[in-house]
């Protein structure tokens, strides 16, 4: 049955693919202008899951931009392995650095780098945070005396609640990451990774070579494959935490999401939202392809609108205020704290294998 | 390991090694961009621990302006073991295994090349190679030792030796004679000499010591019992062999990390790059991207064999066959000069080796810092005969460390799923795994205990999760009745991997025997499924906590778990941890035509 299942999943995502790579490459209503050169009336842009709501805010104010949702890794593989072209839209709004992952994988592979018009400065910036009830965040106090890290948290996933000090009633610790495929979730695991080699004296900034340290290995290993256990409620384990929070115990997430949420959330004071040390950032960006520039491209879609959607959308931009439940914990560092693309794609890679 | 010829011994290290290299999923070509179809073609076949090295330099060269009458050159390197390359040459090389035929070979060391010029005179075919290539870079071979423990034996000020190493491996005391109880028994580690230069050369220099000469080992000097005894002494220290140096490299940087570097091995035979990779902080020589160095916390430090030691002198051979054409063997000899151009061997010196062009000096990062001594070795051995080679072979067959193993192999029902999906009537995985396990089985000498373990739930039919098909015994009158039980196997039901991880570990922990090389051989498709998942997590847990408490400390008794995840199915996160928490190596066989070839790998620690 579960081969059965994963084989309808893929046939539904081929299926998914083909129908965005029609819309992309121009079959669709109306084509995207991948020269960006203003020669079609139609922008295209290819947007992150996590900003899905901005982008969509996006296009409905602007009836000549098209949006397509793909996660930060599939638009990454599909053109890392790309023999010719490039980027096949007029922009791709990211979290975190996926074109310098795109192009660190064609390194590795050894094809030439792919040619793209640029990425733009940082236009949003959200720390990676916890969110638990308020009493599963207690105990966890009591159990992490140091601060609740996803490095403390982590030997207690799968272990009944009593283990940390909290309620038999409470089950087991199931902890909640999303897969590291969307560039939230890559921020998230890489802020937990973080934790964990600091608590064994490696640095913040992690390397490839310190998730396979025997300590970092065995405590990803054991919280991948914990998280990975809630099934399908794990793709957006956040969300799914609002409705049904017994599914997870804590879940990690971007400010962005969690903030605003928690603040509408009803019985919201029952839910505590953490800033974990190391602060790390997911940070927007737009990538346009070659013959663009950037900077055009924001002009185009306007970048006063671009500040305004996405800091109503939770992130905070420097020229806007923050919105409802946005700005706590302490103050965001410069850079945003995630290592080499190198030891993201090698996360992703142990991700998948830990399944 | 049985008796057999050198030539066949070849073979198998030719495949093993591959699968060394396949089982790590990582690329064999390291020069970058596609070929580009203009240039005169020249593919460089290399040993894997200059990969990175030759990959750079080959992309510098394609960048320059090199070029045969006008026609610009592009050199592509892939990396294939210098025993692999070597047996490939004279059997027949099959580009769909290795790539293209090369039009430059660089094993480890030239005695390489004497052996395939010697197998190609015995077939009565010319020489392949030249008998003086260029030797462009070199690296001694030497015992590194973390440096506590050299220094416990008295390094720097006394020179240390293979002698002293054998008055350790026999003494009862073990460290204890040193002032250290706390590090246990002296444990040595060696890699597989049919599988390795460092493995061969190692044994080369062992049985000089044992015979006080430093040239002319003879085959005489080898019947002598006194050698003889004194390699299975040497021998008795070892803690188990390993395919590659890597392999111990890798162990040693976890086993760092964890504190516990002095109890996993005391010393182990490697080339003295190897120390410099080492104590940077790059266990296997090779940082992949996203990689950072990472020194550890006990740096290890060059034992240069007061005995003397050899040399690998990496050549640059341009191959004598018929597929490379006269433009190519210009365009291989312009490359030989880059190479060896001062401002090149100053990258060859960056890497860790010994430049090849003497104009170049000796400098960082060959200095004491980085554990090793610019100013040895002080004495060098003459490399023997190819007669001689084998005759060192068959002997160590028989004076290496005996093993005790047992197989424990998954007939779970996913086993009978078909070994590739696009051809459902083909093999099953169980159909392969049972040929792996069976052609295994005669890499072990008739006195190695060998028991076979399969396991799944109802096993008996009944509440059983494994069924032993042998137990634990000399497997030379047993092999063949093992063979048509293997042959017997259906995929059966679930798959109970921890239970029976757990009590396979502990029979073997419980009958530990000292003076063999104690392991479990782990081979599963799947992952845990004993019908009870709620229990899964502490089962596991417990399974590794048992599994360290062992192997770790002065006391361990380390019975090594090697694991082999087989398919997609397979949990190689998992299996990973099982293996590493008892100081051994997981193995990956992705698909079908991986599967034998691993297994073979595997084998070669015993």
């Amino acid at each position: 049955m579960k081969r059965f299942l994963a084989v309808v999943a893929a046939v539904g995502m081929v299926a998914a693919a083909l129908l965005v790579r029609t819309l992309i490459d121009g079959g669709g209503p109306s084509g995207a202008n991948n020269a960006g050169d203003g020669s079609s009336d139609t922008t295209t842009i290819i947007c992150g899951p996590d900003l899905r709501r901005f982008c969509e805010a996006l296009a409905e104010e602007d009836s000549s931009v098209r949006v397509m949702i793909e996660e930060e890794a599939t638009t990454t593989d599909r053109l890392a392995t790309a023999e010719a072209g490039g980027l096949d839209a007029d922009a791709w709004f990211t979290v975190g650095p996926a074109a310098a992952v795109l192009a660190d994988d064609r390194s590795s592979a050894g094809l030439p780098p792919l040619e793209l018009g640029g990425t733009s400065p940082v236009l949003a910036r959200s720390p990676a945070v916890l969110v638990a009830a308020s009493d599963r965040a207690e105990a966890l106090s009591g159990a992490c005396p140091s601060g609740i890290t996803w490095s403390c948290i982590g030997p207690y996933a799968g272990r009944p609640w009593t283990d940390v000090g909290g309620q038999a009633t409470w089950g087991q610790v199931r902890p909640g990451l999303a897969s590291p495929a969307t560039g939230g979730g890559l921020t998230v695991w890489s802020q937990a990774v973080s934790s964990e080699t600091v608590a064994v004296d490696l640095p913040a900034l992690w390397a490839r070579n310190d998730l396979d340290d025997p300590s970092v290995s065995a405590w990803f290993d054991n919280l991948a494959a914990q998280s990975r256990r809630a099934g399908p409620a794990a793709s957006d384990p956040f969300s799914r935490f609002l409705v049904a929070p017994a599914t997870f115990g804590v879940v990690g997430a971007l400010e962005a999401a969690a903030g605003p949420a928690l603040q509408r959330a009803a019985g919201r004071s029952a839910l505590s939202l953490i800033y974990p040390e190391p602060l790390v950032t997911a940070d927007v960006t737009l990538t346009v392809p070659n013959g663009s520039d950037p900077a055009d491209v924001i002009d185009r879609l306007g970048g006063d609108r671009i500040d305004e959607l996405l800091a109503a959308e939770g992130w905070r931009v420097p020229s806007q205020p923050t919105a409802p439940g946005v700005g706590g914990g302490p103050p965001l560092p410069e850079s945003s704290g995630l290592p080499a693309p190198g030891a993201l794609s090698y996360l992703q890679q142990r991700w998948e294998a830990a399944g | 390991m049985k008796n057999r010829s050198f030539i066949g011994l070849l073979a198998i290290a030719a495949t093993a090694i591959l699968a060394s290299a396949c089982s790590s999923g990582e690329s064999d070509t390291a020069t970058g961009p596609a070929r580009r179809t203009e240039c005169i073609p020249v593919d460089a076949v290399v040993s894997s621990e200059k990969i990175q090295l030759l990959g750079d330099l080959a992309r510098s060269f394609n960048s320059s302006d090199a070029a045969v009458d006008g026609k610009c050159i592009d050199v592509q390197v892939t990396k294939v073991s210098s025993g692999a390359a070597a047996t490939a040459l004279v059997d027949g090389w099959n580009e769909a295994e290795y790539g293209p035929k090369p039009t430059i070979w660089s094993p480890a060391a030239s005695s390489w090349g004497q052996i395939v010029n010697a197998r190609q005179a015995a077939a009565g075919r010319p020489p392949l190679v030249s008998d003086s290539p260029t030797s462009f870079m070199l690296t001694p071979l030497v015992i590194a030792m973390p440096q506590p423990m050299a220094e416990a034996l008295g390094w720097p000020d006394t020179p240390v030796g293979w002698a002293d190493i054998l008055r350790l491996a026999k003494s009862p005391g073990g460290w204890a004679d040193f002032g250290h109880p706390e590090w246990g028994s002296f444990k040595l580690g060696k890699t597989n000499p049919n599988f390795s230069t460092s493995g061969l050369s190692a044994l080369i220099a062992q049985n000089y010591a044992a015979t006080g000469k430093t040239s002319g080992l003879s085959s005489e000097d080898l019947a002598n019992p006194a050698v003889q005894q004194f390699g299975s002494d040497i021998e008795s220290a070892v803690v188990h062999y390993g395919d590659i140096t890597m392999t111990f490299l890798n162990n040693w940087f976890r086993a760092d990390r964890r504190g516990t570097a002095l109890n996993y091995a005391s010393a182990v035979a490697v080339e003295e790059k190897s120390v410099i990779d080492y104590n940077r902080g790059d266990p296997d020589g090779e940082l992949a991207q996203g990689e950072e160095l990472r020194p550890p916390r006990t740096p290890l430090v060059s034992i240069y064999p007061t005995e003397g030691t050899i040399y690998s002198d990496n050549p640059l051979y341009t191959v004598d066959a018929e597929w490379v054409s006269p433009e190519q063997r210009a365009a291989a000899e312009q490359f030989e000069q880059f190479v060896l151009r001062p401002e090149n061997q100053q990258r060859v010196l960056a890497a860790g080796f010994r430049p090849g062009n003497p104009d170049v000096a000796l400098a960082d990062p060959i200095t004491v810092v980085n554990g090793v001594d610019p100013a040895q070795p002080q004495t060098l051995l003459e490399t023997p005969t190819g007669s001689v080679m084998d005759q060192l072979l068959t002997n160590w067959a028989q004076q290496r460390k005996g093993a005790r193993v047992l197989l424990v192999l998954d007939v779970s029902g996913s086993m009978g799923d078909p070994a590739d999906l696009a051809d459902p009537s083909g093999p099953t995985k169980l159909d392969l795994a049972k040929q792996a396990v069976m052609d295994g089985l005669d890499e072990f000498k008739d006195s190695d205990l060998v028991g076979l373990r399969v396991f799944t739930t109802e096993a008996d039919g009944g509440a059983a999760k494994f069924r032993d098909l042998s137990p634990i015994e000399p497997i030379g009158a047993n092999r063949e009745r093992l063979r048509r039980a293997i042959e017997s196997l259906v995929p059966l039901n679930g798959t109970p991997l921890y239970d029976v991880t757990q009590v396979s570990y502990d029979e073997m922990l419980s009958a530990y025997d000292p003076a063999l090389i104690n392991a479990v051989v782990l081979l599963s498709d799947g992952v845990n499924d004993d019908g009870v998942s709620g229990d899964d997590s502490e089962q596991f847990k417990r399974l590794l906590t048992s599994i360290k408490d062992s192997s770790d400390g002065e006391n361990s008794r380390p019975v090594r778990i090697f694991t082999v995840a087989y398919g997609e199915g397979a949990d190689p996160a998992q299996l990973r941890q099982i293996a590493e928490a008892s100081n051994a190596t997981a193995y990956q066989a992705s698909d079908a035509t991986t599967i034998n070839r691993v297994f073979t790998s595997v084998i070669s620690n015993f």
